[in-house]
């Protein structure tokens, strides 16, 4: 199911939480709506908890994680380190790294099998990344773009990439995935995908300016709701885009 | 509607104006840097400045104005200061002059997001509708302009007008938000009439002493007998103030911090036109002729000021300050295109330094009928600097020529002249000078 809310008046959800299959994390400080949105869908399968991160609110730019993993930039605190720790269930590994890239969630995308990362991470860092989140990683641009955490999002059941990918990358980036993916937009016409959703295999958050058509092709391409693949070629197909000229 | 689409036609046909080299420092970072940046930026909404400056778009142009905006803050001595320093400055990088063109379009649906990045701060960090007010303004294709530098890119500015009474606006919660806002700063009662007696103000009574809040609320239980009305109008509950009035305009016009004062008065020509056109166009109905048939304008905007003594300015000097400026619009004296000085008649001795930003500010102020300011909380301002404030001020349609004539004689209006128009207007600006304006 996919869901709109809002982080005090901003769209950009992405931003402000992190959501993965085994748990999910949220800024400190927004109003109690922002939290119970997530609690409502989550809370009886994974745990939702509240932290910052480096003393911020971007948790959900600063931070990368998935199922077996969470990294941390080098600006998180001791306290913060731990909190998040004690919250998280013990199979999933918190480590904290140094990378001169800091906004973790900006440089890398993943989910439980692959991560792409920004082409300029150190090679330690990618170390680490296969190491501790257990997945396959791959240098990769998006539309152009360095970016990589913050043009697309994808989940393990499909993902949504940059509106202006090319059709050779998009399928690049689909077989080097093994998922299904689509170029579009959240929050009304905005590119950032990795800012203004959050998606994990069952649930997926974005803004409350997100029009319903965008809000359709999120739900179909990550299988939220049961919707046949090639309901994007029939039923979508004439409010969908397929090559920008 | 055939004749409406041609004007459209026409403005799209873009008025180009060749930017005077425009100050800004060209921005020397990559967009990864803009990008990571940006996101920070957007999370300290709640603390950071007028931030007309979170615009989360990769273009170049766009970033080195975020990077002004950004840096500007309030304090529009350093941004004139550092406009006199770049053009002696020929070494320094960081103060290249760049070209820009700006170009004047109808909102669309594809400015949606920047729209939103602009008017955010609308309520002045108050939280509020905004996706509903661009919705509006989007969908108001009669009336309102967008300043952006290509079509593609992000609008740096945004004028457009209102009914508060009729029309889609009217009922919308950010139209009720905003009165709410306004009506809370507003420095005394009567003021407060002026701007909006709304009906929750007068409390009815009815003779089995039941209270209603509300003139609907009691139609609702006409049963109730005969009403007693507790405020001073009789068969009263109807609301009264330039709010609810019928034929009054609420402008919203916003710019990004640094935009060069000539973008003012080709977009106020453009949105008077428009008005006009939309209020005789037969092609419109009757009913969406009368919307546009204002009788005044309210307008909404910012100013700075600064008190001439090193102290902070009290209550009665600012409510000074704005008794003076709508009584005395007339006797005020200008000393420079930019500066107002209103004479204090409330509070003896203390000036105030009224610092306008935006040049037709300056000269709607003068006409205005009335007008208030208030000053931003919850703010630090450094001890040099000056204060924003919000001011607030209700111009008769009549009058509005007049502002524009006083401001396109000193800014210059590109748009009405045309080239050869540009001698002209400097020549005017000489003679005006002359005369100590």
């Amino acid at each position: 199911m996919a869901t709109r809310c809002q982080f005090e008046n901003s769209n950009d959800v992405g931003v402000f939480a992190k959501l993965t299959n085994a748990y999910c994390i949220c800024a400190l400080g927004g109003a109690e709506n922002f939290y119970s949105v997530f609690e409502a869908e989550l809370s009886d399968h994974v745990p939702v908890i509240k932290s910052s991160v480096a003393g911020t609110r971007l948790v959900g730019r600063l931070t990368v994680g998935n199922r077996n993993g969470l990294l941390l930039p080098n600006t998180t605190s001791d306290q913060e380190l731990t909190h998040i720790r004690n919250c998280l269930p013990d199979e999933v590994v918190v480590q904290r790294i140094d990378e001169r890239l800091s906004a973790l969630g900006n440089c890398i995308a993943c989910n439980d099998y692959v991560a792409l990362i920004h082409p300029d991470i150190d090679r330690e860092t990618e170390e680490i990344v296969a190491d501790v989140l257990g997945v396959e990683v791959f240098r990769q641009t998006v539309a152009g773009n360095v970016l990589v955490g913050s043009y697309c999002a994808f989940t393990n059941q499909g993902g949504l990439v940059h509106p202006k990918t090319s059709i050779e990358d998009l399928d690049e980036l689909s077989s080097l995935l093994q998922i299904p993916l689509v170029a579009g937009t959240v929050n009304r016409g905005s590119d950032v995908i990795g800012a203004g959703l959050v998606a994990n295999d069952w649930a997926a958050f974005c803004g409350l300016d997100t029009t319903s058509t965008e809000l359709s092709v999120i739900e179909s391409v990550f299988k939220l709701r049961d919707a046949q693949p090639m309901n994007i070629v029939n039923d979508l197909r004439a409010s969908l885009i397929d090559t920008m000229a | 509607m055939p004749k409406r689409k041609a004007e459209a036609q026409l403005k799209r046909e873009k008025v180009e104006e060749e930017e005077q080299p425009e100050e800004q420092r060209k921005a020397a970072v990559d967009d990864e840097g803009d990008d990571a940046k940006d996101d920070d930026g957007k999370a300290d909404d709640d603390s950071s400045d007028e931030g007309e400056s979170n615009d989360d778009e990769d273009e170049d142009e766009d970033d080195s104005d975020d990077d002004d905006s950004d840096s500007d803050d309030d304090s529009c001595p350093d941004a004139s200061a550092s406009e006199a320093e770049s053009d002696d400055d020929e070494e320094g990088e960081a103060y290249k002059e760049v070209n820009v063109q700006f170009e004047f379009f109808d909102p669309q649906e594809r400015d949606f997001l920047g729209l939103k990045a602009l008017l955010n701060t609308y309520l002045d960090g108050q939280q509020y509708d905004c996706s509903g007010l661009v919705d509006a303004i989007i969908r108001q294709t009669a009336v309102g302009t967008v300043v952006k530098s290509s079509e593609e890119d992000d609008p740096f500015a945004v004028l457009t007008a209102f009914n508060t009474s009729r029309g889609p606006a009217a009922g919308s919660s950010w139209l009720g938000q905003l009165r709410s806002y306004l009506r809370d700063h507003c420095p005394d009662e009567a003021t407060r009439g002026k701007l909006d007696k709304a009906r929750t103000d007068r409390r009815i009574q009815s003779r089995s002493g039941q209270t209603y809040m509300d003139w609907t609320a009691f139609q609702d239980r006409l049963d109730d007998g005969p009403l007693l009305c507790l405020s001073s109008s009789l068969g009263g509950g109807a609301a009264t103030g330039a709010f609810s009035d019928a034929g009054t305009a609420l402008l919203v016009s916003e710019r990004l911090i640094n935009c060069p004062p000539q973008l003012a008065p080709p977009l106020m020509q453009m949105l008077m036109e428009e008005i006009e056109g939309a209020a005789r166009d037969e092609d419109y109905p009757a009913e969406e002729r009368e919307e546009f048939a204002f009788r005044r304008y309210l307008h909404v905007t910012r100013v700075y000021t600064d008190t001439l003594e090193g102290g902070e300015a009290e209550e009665d000097g600012e409510n000074g300050s704005a008794g003076g400026a709508g009584g005395s619009g007339g006797s005020n004296l200008n000393k420079s295109s930019f500066r107002g000085k209103k004479g204090n008649g409330g509070a003896a001795g203390k000036e105030q330094l009224v610092v306008y930003v935006r040049p037709e500010d300056e000269y709607l102020h003068q006409v205005c009928s009335w007008s208030f300011t208030f000053p931003l909380e919850g703010r630090p301002v450094a001890k040099g600097d000056l204060r924003p404030l919000r001011a607030v001020m209700c111009v008769s349609a009549e009058r509005v020529g007049e502002a524009r004539a006083m401001m396109d004689l000193v800014v210059g209006n590109m748009m009405a002249e045309g080239a050869e128009g540009g001698k002209r207007v400097d020549k005017a600006r000489e003679k005006a000078g002359g005369k100590g304006l």
